[in-house]
């Protein structure tokens, strides 16, 4: 609480001229949104593979098999696109994060900086955030194109399904509102994995042990969160209507 | 790492992300929201089950537009359906779409014709879609009131579905048959078959069929026989037979009556009436005589006395 407290009194900063540091924040961006682009598209295709498949043997009970479509892509845009993002994002840069405190934590860098008068929340978790911010929703997107495609191919290969009537399914199905808001799952998210990381990097313990704990620790506790997180957005979107 | 070369990665990652995000929603529906759309609603007085908001709406098959609200009327228990139309659906002879007023004008137009929104199925599943489609004559008159919702430009008067006045006809159907007393039926049907087999097992009832067996087959042999005796051609002969004698008959008849006439029968009684007179008076004076004799016999010979003289 404590923490997220400070992280919330840093914000200011970022409409401060100079008060983002841009270099740390371009790497950030790179390495949680851009580096993570493979293996987001790949898992999120393999998930839609995977839901397609399922869904294609209990549908095909019914003759249904079109409805792949729709339960592809609502799951997809609704759960599963932020939810694998989240988890690959955790595993990519929530551990990340945790470390790369700890470690400066262990070379007492964090303490270097105070005595320098600058807040280490500010100055170290801000950029990080920022870019989680960004790059997370945008992962989720192209999660979410994955997904569908990984759908389709399973409608299209294993299905015999025409691809242009999974398509048009798919979009007449699917409406922006429900896409837009599994990306803002994703802004969620990102809020927690960041702040979850960075906090264990600061109570890392100043032992190479110690900041393996807390890598480990910030990777559970995030997934725990964002999961959640994600039902909390679900019942809280169920009452909105979608 | 050269900060040139992850500046352009940074760059495409953010602005293919951020496009793909637009293309998305664009493609999702946030098109849609440049779109005109007019809105028009109708009322159902059935159950609305399966329809939901987003059920197409269809003008004779073709999506033109989609649910938008489902609102249920406390004081009539009536559900009114606020639809989306676009007037890009519609064009004027493949030419220019319709705009907003020209399609709530045309609606109008047809309305007048017979156009009519009714809740048809759209699979198997149970979900419904909003059939936008002319009624039958006989089929146009309102069933609901009409009502307008406040965000409504236009009401279209609906008419019961297909499945309602099905439903409604077997549950009909099965409440009729569900009042027939089969079981009372079949216990009566019973009784009534073991009361048959117990009059037709009586002695009675036997020995009369034999005996009506015994009349059946003399009738038969009879008849037999008869038809044996006259056949055709007898039966016609005598029956020329009769007609002549008939005829003779009828003519010995008219003789005799002739000949009635032409006796004097009046004369005859006249001179016979006077014979008779005169017989009786012959009688009486033959009486006197024999009277005479009887007193006095010898006056046969004598002749009369002279007493008698004088």
């Amino acid at each position: 609480m404590e923490f997220i407290g400070a992280v919330a009194a840093a914000l200011p900063l970022l409409f401060r001229r100079k008060g983002l540091r841009k270099r740390e924040f371009y790497y950030y961006l790179d390495l949680c949104g851009v580096q993570s682009l493979p293996i987001t598209l790949l898992i999120s295709f393999l998930m839609g593979c995977v839901l397609g498949i399922q869904s294609a043997l209990q549908l095909t009970k019914f003759g249904a098999e079109i409805f792949t479509a729709d339960l592809v892509g609502f799951a997809v845009l609704k759960e599963f696109g932020p939810l694998m993002v989240a988890i690959i994002l955790t595993g990519r840069a929530g551990s990340a994060f945790a470390a790369e405190l700890g470690t400066m934590k262990v070379n007492e860098e964090i303490s270097a900086l105070e005595t320098m008068g600058i807040r280490p929340v500010g100055y170290l978790v801000l950029p990080k955030l920022v870019a989680m911010l960004i790059a997370m929703p945008l992962l989720t997107v192209f999660g979410d194109i994955a997904g569908i495609f990984g759908g389709m191919a399973i409608g299209v290969t294993v299905m015999k399904l025409p691809v242009a009537a999974y398509w048009a399914r798919t979009i007449s199905v699917l409406d922006s509102t429900t896409m837009l808001l599994g990306v803002l799952k994703g802004v969620f998210f990102a809020i927690l994995i960041t702040v979850a990381g960075c906090y264990y990097g600061f109570r890392s313990t100043s032992d190479a042990q110690g900041v393996g704990r807390s890598a480990t620790q910030a990777v559970v506790t995030s997934i725990f969160y964002v999961i959640v997180a994600d039902a909390l957005l679900t019942v809280l979107y169920s009452f909105i209507g979608y | 790492m050269d900060e040139k070369k992850q500046n352009i990665r940074l760059g495409i990652f953010v602005a293919g992300g951020i496009i793909l995000l637009l293309a998305a929603l664009f493609y999702l529906g946030l098109s849609n929201l440049f779109v005109k759309k007019v809105t028009i609603n109708t009322a159902f007085n059935e159950s609305v089950q399966g329809l939901t908001v987003g059920s197409p709406v269809k003008f004779r098959g073709v999506p033109v537009g989609k649910v938008s609200e489902i609102v249920i009327d406390s004081s009539d228990r009536i559900i009114a359906v606020e639809m989306e139309i676009e007037p890009e659906s519609f064009s004027i002879k493949g030419k220019k779409s319709f705009s907003s007023n020209e399609l709530i004008k045309y609606l109008q137009g047809e309305i007048k014709r017979g156009l009519r929104c009714r809740l048809e199925f759209a699979g198997i599943t149970g979900m419904k879609y909003i059939d936008l489609n002319y009624a039958e004559k006989e089929d146009v008159r309102n069933y609901i009131q009409p009502r307008l919702t406040p965000g409504s430009q236009l009401y279209i008067p609906s008419r019961p579905s297909s499945f309602t006045d099905l439903n409604q006809t077997m549950i009909e159907a099965l409440d009729t048959i569900s009042k027939i007393p089969f079981v009372k039926i079949g216990e009566e049907l019973q009784s009534s078959l073991e009361k048959v087999v117990e009059i037709l097992s009586d002695h009675a009832i036997r020995s009369t069929i034999a005996h009506i067996n015994e009349a059946a087959a003399m009738i038969e042999s009879t008849v037999d026989n008869f038809s044996r005796t006259f056949d055709e051609q007898e039966l016609q002969t005598i029956r020329d037979e009769l007609k002549t004698s008939l005829k003779n008959f009828n003519a010995l008849s008219s003789q005799l009556q002739q000949q009635t006439k032409d006796i004097d029968v009046a004369g005859t009684q006249h001179d016979l009436q006077s014979l008779m007179l005169q017989l009786k008076e012959t009688a009486e004076s033959i009486r006197t005589l024999t009277d005479y004799l009887e007193r006095d016999p010898q006056s046969l010979i004598y002749g009369k006395s002279q007493q008698d003289r004088k």
